[in-house]
Parts: structure tokens; C-alpha cells; sequence
């Protein structure tokens, strides 16, 4: 073991789903990645699980795939500044539409209309419609029957968050996506002192690599010791 | 192509943006170099103007920094591949979007898929389907307006595109439109941005038969009612067929105008209600036969005694057995479709719950939670409770001893009572069965 970083350059830790961690979502993962095959006659598929099971790394995913072939592709994080039923209307009609968080825009009737009619323009066209939610169609809160009835005839898929017991696993996974050897030490240390849930585990990980790359350190449980001030204090 | 100044910037956005940020707005963007500086192409226009909005500062003063010589940065809207000789203008991308409504031809919208031979017939539907089929055999003269009402999901879109496609069927060069309430306005108002409304006005004043489907969408939007008024008169007057749809009956819709409302109901108006299960399952086997797909009879029986609410959540449920046996490589069975459908039924079974009923039931009749509970035998108060202990008997997996407990610590035989009463009551009494099928609906059952 060098006291060295494994690779002499920081790789992007961007979404794909190559670092998604599939244990326990395989098909859902699966049905995700070939969305834009349109298996069903319904132009919609809709991912429900708790924050942190990985929504918002699916859509980004399937975004990035999407743009690397050349499809038209929006990723839409609901809530945003910016972001309104307006920009959304003017989406053509053969794109795949990523629609993150839809329960921030739930019971305001202009966005419920205006994902209705997109939903109609992409039925009429090669589109598709991905959404993201914490609960499922009948449960989000929906004004629109008629919504959530239509998103309840695609794909329905629930994702389950890492179980306890993964969560090492899918760390070490994660940061050898990245190239990085993480002592399980560190894994272990990290784990007892953060919430246990993986959004939050993984984006730390990312910025105690981005750390260590600046610092020229390699990453022991000394060195996160000293980052605690720096990247935990919120936690 | 990338462009080294592109790189330099692209290098520096990712150390500035999240992950998020860049991945959204950024990585979709191509670069095209040109003398004066660089030319960033957008997927659409909604990544477009959000670039323009929120990053454009950035990567212009991100430019000027790395580049020797002043550089502009534009954005516009295209691809990589097609590069900046065919790139669209911003202004083009609507009409390059939108089939103009000149250019729409007679497709008119409608799904090839929706016939009355792919739909599925049973007692809830009986009425609807004999209508509709006469309309698409002679439209104009049958039933004008035709106007089908019922929950959502239940066949009405079917029902009504089964028509145009009929009539089209018989005569090839009629003029037949299928338009949702939602586009109709979205249209209208671009019609109107476009100085382009006596265009539209034209356009559907000129149909053989209008389709339009939720028409309670036009509720509160004046402009358009006042539109389609207009259109749905010259169309009625020159004996065109109007067929509508809505999820309730013409006079419960809100917040349109009251001579529409009577014009809807100036044909014949008929509802579908929820199909029941011998329905349910024929509608399964169908859709699982139009996808290849050999449904067993024990598994669509499961799946129909489940799934009670409406078509939509049927093929849902479908789609996804199919879907896992595809994953796994494994035979369609009773013990694959519980495992695929295992969450959907925990979070239907969540949802109604006897306390639910009772609040739902409560609240429909305009009375308290605890006049269901209480010892008071009025007609007011004990046929409100007996529909709701009929609704928990059919929606929940409580047994006649528990429902009883839950209404204030009655006997079981009361609870079988209120079933059978309840039973005998939707089939005689039109009221009854109104106020049953709207609770069971709105309990998603």
C-alpha cells in the first residue's frame, strides 16, 4: 500500500449507472435504463422510495444515457428555481422527460395541468415521462385523479433504501468507482459518526476525496478526524 | 466538436457547480467554435433558457478569461451532430415542435388501438358502448352531443376514440378530431400568441366530428369555454357529431357557464361506471392477449379481486407482472404476480382503512364521525352508516365481528344486515347507488 491516491487525477463522481449500486433494486435499475425502448404502450414510468434510496442518481443516470445518444433529454428537478409549468410546456414531444421530486409541485393545479397535458404530447409522441416521488401515484397527494391514474397504468417500481447492513458495501463500491481504496476503517468510522443513509454518505465521500486530492493526503481515519469541523457539522 | 476554450471552461463549471447542476445544465450543452468566440448548443429550449437565465454570466466571463482574443458566447438551441449550419433558432422551434393545425391532416389524433374490438364489454359499460357504436356508425344523427361520464379510467377515452375510429373506418375522408380539454386550451392560447386564432377557429369549426375528452378541465378558464361554445354550436348546427366526456354528471361540473352546461346535456348522457369483476378479469385477459402474453386464469383472478378502482390501474398492474417475469426469465404464476405487485397492494391495503371509510363516508353525507358510531337510529344517520359498513365489508379484509366493533361495538348480524340491505338498495334505488358508487370511488376501492 503507497501512502499515494490511486489515480493521479480526481475521476467525476457524476451520476450514471455505472456507480448506482443495485443491490436490491436490480430491476428496477434495469427498467430504468431501458425507459426509452417504450416496453409499454404507456409513455410514463414512476420511481417512488424514501429520500436518499437513489431517485434523484436514477433519473440523472438516465438523463446522461439519454444525452450520450443524442436523444432530447430534460432533467426536471420539481421545486427549483426556474423551473416552472411554463418551460415545461414547451417540451417537445419525443423527449425523455426526467421529473425529480414531483411532491414539491403536488396540489398546485397549474403544474398538475401542465404535467397532464405533457404527459398527452408525449403519449402522442416518442417521449417518455419518468417521475420521482417519495410515496406512489394513489399516495402522493395528486389533485388530478386523472394523473395519478395515468401514471398508476405505466410502470409503478418502488426503491428500496440501502439496508444497514449494505451500507459498507455500497461505500466501498462507490469509491471504487472512483478509483479510491477506502480502508475499511474509515468505511466503519464514517458509518457509526453520519446518518445512516447513503445520500448523505456518498456525498461526503465525495467531498473527503476532493479534500484529500487538494491536500495531497491519503484517506485514514486521522484525516477525516481532522475534516470533521469542515464537512460534518450540519450532521 | 468540443473546443479547447469549451474544455477550459467545462473544467472550471464542474469545480464550481454540484454534481446536479452541471449534469443537468452543463454536460448537455455542444460547443461550436466560430471567429468571434463560441456558440453553445442546447438540447431544447427549456435547457436554453435556463443556461441563459442562470449560467450565462459565468461562462461568459469564463471565456473571456481563457480565451487570448474577446470571445462571445451564444446560445441556441440544436445538436451536436447537426452542428451550427442546421441548428434551430429559437423562434423556429415551435413550429418545428408542433404539427401545425393546417399540417395535422386527418389523422386527427386519434390511437388506432382504441376500437370497439379491443374494448371490453360488461354490465357497467353496456350502455356507453351501445351509444358510442351507434355514433361512429352514423355521426351527427344519432346522439348529439354524446355526452359519457365516470371515474377516471374507465374506458371513456376508449369508448369515444372507438367511435372516430369507426367512422372513420366507414368513411376515410371524414374530418374526425380526438382532443384532450387540456390541449384544446394549450392550442387556443397559442393560436393567440401567434395572431393565428381565426386559423384555429377555422380549423375546428371545419371537423365532421369533435371528440373532445375531460371537458372539466375547462372549468374557471373562460376564454376557452367561450371558444368552444362558438365551435361546439356551428358544429352542432351544420349536424356534426360532439362527443364528450367528463368524470362526473354536466351539472356537477364547476366554474363553467351554465348554457354550456345545458347544451352538454341537450343529447344523450350516459355513465360507466367501475367495472365489476367478471369485467375485470375479461379485461385483463384481452390486454395480456394484445401483448402476447398467456395470462393464467388463477393469476387474473387474483389480479382483478385486487385491483378494484379502474382500467388504468389494471394494466398497470399487468404491465408489471410482465415486466418481472421478463427480468427474471420466470413463468407467469400466482406466486410471481404476488411478488410484483407486493408493494402496490401493501400501499393500497394502507390506504383504506375502516377509520378512513368512515371519515370519507362522514364527510360525504355532512355529518360526524361519531353519529356513525352512536346509538341514534334515524334514517339520516343509519343508512349513511349502514353503506359504510358495506363499503369496509367489500374494502377491507375485516371480518363481520371486527366491523361491528369498529361502529360502536355492534353485533355481527347488524353488519350483515347493513350488507345485504345496501346490496338490495344499489340495485333499486338510483339514489342509493349514486351516493355507493361515488363513495367507493373516492376510497380508491
Amino acid at each position: 500500500m503507497t501512502g499515494q491516491l490511486n489515480l493521479p487525477l480526481r475521476l467525476s463522481d457524476s451520476a450514471s449507472f455505472d456507480n448506482f449500486y443495485p443491490i436490491g433494486n436490480e430491476e428496477v435499475v434495469e427498467v430504468v435504463r431501458s425507459v426509452t425502448k417504450r416496453t409499454t404502450d404507456k409513455p410514463s414510468l414512476f420511481i417512488h422510495g424514501p429520500p436518499g434510496s437513489g431517485k434523484s442518481h436514477l433519473l440523472q443516470a438516465l438523463s446522461r444515457l439519454t444525452i450520450e445518444a443524442h436523444g432530447l433529454n430534460v432533467y426536471v428537478p420539481a421545486g427549483a428555481s426556474g423551473v416552472s409549468p411554463d418551460l415545461v410546456s414547451q417540451l417537445n414531444a419525443d423527449t425523455v422527460v426526467c421529473l425529480d421530486d414531483l411532491e414539491l409541485i403536488v396540489g398546485d393545479r397549474e403544474w398538475e395541468e401542465g404535467i397532464l397535458e405533457l404527459y398527452e404530447r408525449l403519449n402522442g409522441g416518442d417521449g417518455v415521462l419518468i417521475v420521482s416521488a417519495k410515496q406512489p401515484p394513489s399516495l402522493v397527494g395528486l389533485d388530478l385523479a386523472d394523473l395519478a391514474t395515468r401514471f398508476a397504468a405505466g410502470g409503478v417500481y418502488s426503491l428500496k433504501p440501502l439496508a444497514e447492513l449494505d451500507l459498507p458495501q455500497a461505500m466501498r463500491f462507490r469509491a471504487g468507482m472512483r478509483g479510491l481504496d477506502l480502508p475499511d476503517s474509515v468505511i466503519q468510522y464514517l458509518i457509526r459518526r453520519l446518518p445512516r443513509n447513503s445520500s448523505v454518505l456518498f456525498s461526503l465521500l465525495d467531498r473527503i476525496d476532493k479534500a484529500a486530492f487538494s491536500r495531497q493526503r491519503r484517506i485514514t481515519v486521522p484525516f477525516v478526524k481532522e475534516l470533521e469541523k469542515e464537512l460534518f457539522s450540519e450532521y | 466538436m468540443s473546443t479547447a476554450l469549451w474544455k477550459l471552461c467545462l473544467s472550471r463549471l464542474e469545480d464550481d457547480l454540484s454534481a446536479q447542476q452541471f449534469n443537468t445544465w452543463i454536460r448537455p450543452l455542444h460547443a461550436v467554435e466560430h471567429a468571434n468566440g463560441l456558440t453553445l448548443l442546447a438540447p431544447n429550449r427549456f435547457v436554453r433558457d435556463f443556461v441563459r437565465k442562470e449560467y450565462l454570466g459565468l461562462i461568459s466571463s469564463l471565456a473571456k478569461n481563457f480565451s487570448p482574443k474577446p470571445a462571445a458566447v451564444r446560445l441556441d438551441i440544436g445538436s451536436e451532430q447537426a452542428g451550427s449550419a442546421t441548428s434551430v433558432t429559437a423562434d423556429q422551434q415551435p413550429a418545428a415542435r408542433h404539427k401545425s393545425l393546417g399540417a395535422l391532416g386527418f389523422e386527427g389524433r386519434l390511437n388506432p388501438a382504441f376500437t370497439f374490438e379491443t374494448h371490453v364489454e360488461g354490465k357497467s359499460n353496456q350502455l356507453a358502448r351501445a351509444a358510442a357504436s351507434q355514433v361512429g356508425e352514423n355521426p351527427g344523427q344519432a346522439y348529439n352531443p354524446l355526452f359519457l361520464y365516470g371515474g377516471v379510467g374507465l374506458g371513456k377515452t376508449h369508448l369515444m376514440q372507438a367511435a372516430g375510429n369507426l367512422t372513420r373506418q366507414l368513411k376515410p375522408d371524414a374530418k374526425v378530431l380526438y382532443v384532450h380539454s387540456e390541449r384544446f386550451v394549450a392550442d387556443m392560447v397559442k393560436a393567440l400568441q401567434h395572431n393565428a386564432i381565426n386559423e384555429f377557429k377555422r380549423f375546428y369549426r371545419s371537423l365532421d366530428a369533435l371528440l373532445i375528452d375531460d371537458i372539466q378541465f375547462f372549468s374557471g378558464k373562460e376564454h376557452s369555454q367561450e371558444e368552444f361554445f362558438h365551435t361546439f354550436n356551428t358544429l352542432l348546427e351544420g349536424q356534426r357529431q360532439v362527443v364528450i366526456t367528463s368524470d362526473r354528471f354536466p351539472r356537477e361540473i364547476s366554474g363553467v357557464q351554465e348554457r354550456l352546461i345545458s347544451r352538454f346535456g341537450s343529447g344523450l348522457t350516459v355513465p360507466i361506471d367501475p367495472p365489476e369483476l367478471e369485467t375485470r378479469m375479461a379485461i385483463l385477459k384481452n390486454k395480456a392477449q394484445q401483448k402476447g402474453v398467456d395470462l393464467p386464469e388463477d393469476v387474473c383472478f387474483f389480479v382483478a379481486k385486487q385491483i378494484r378502482s379502474n382500467v388504468r390501474e389494471l394494466e398497470g398492474a399487468l404491465h408489471r407482472i410482465i415486466a418481472s417475469a421478463n427480468f427474471t426469465g420466470r413463468t407467469i404464476n400466482i406466486e410471481l404476480a404476488r411478488e410484483a405487485l407486493r408493494d402496490l397492494l401493501v400501499y393500497q391495503e394502507r390506504q383504506i382503512t375502516i377509520q378512513n371509510i368512515q371519515k370519507v363516508v362522514a364527510e360525504y353525507f355532512k355529518m360526524r364521525v361519531s353519529d356513525l358510531h352512536s346509538k341514534r337510529r334515524n334514517r339520516q344517520i343509519t343508512r349513511p352508516r349502514q353503506i359504510a359498513m358495506a363499503l369496509a365489508k367489500e374494502l377491507t379484509t375485516m371480518s363481520l365481528p371486527e366491523i361491528g366493533d369498529a361502529f360502536g361495538g355492534r353485533d355481527h348480524t347488524t353488519v350483515l344486515h347493513a350488507q345485504r340491505k345496501i346490496a338490495e338498495l344499489v340495485k333499486t334505488d338510483p339514489k342509493i347507488s349514486e351516493d355507493y358508487q361515488n363513495l367507493y370511488r373516492l376510497l380508491g376501492g
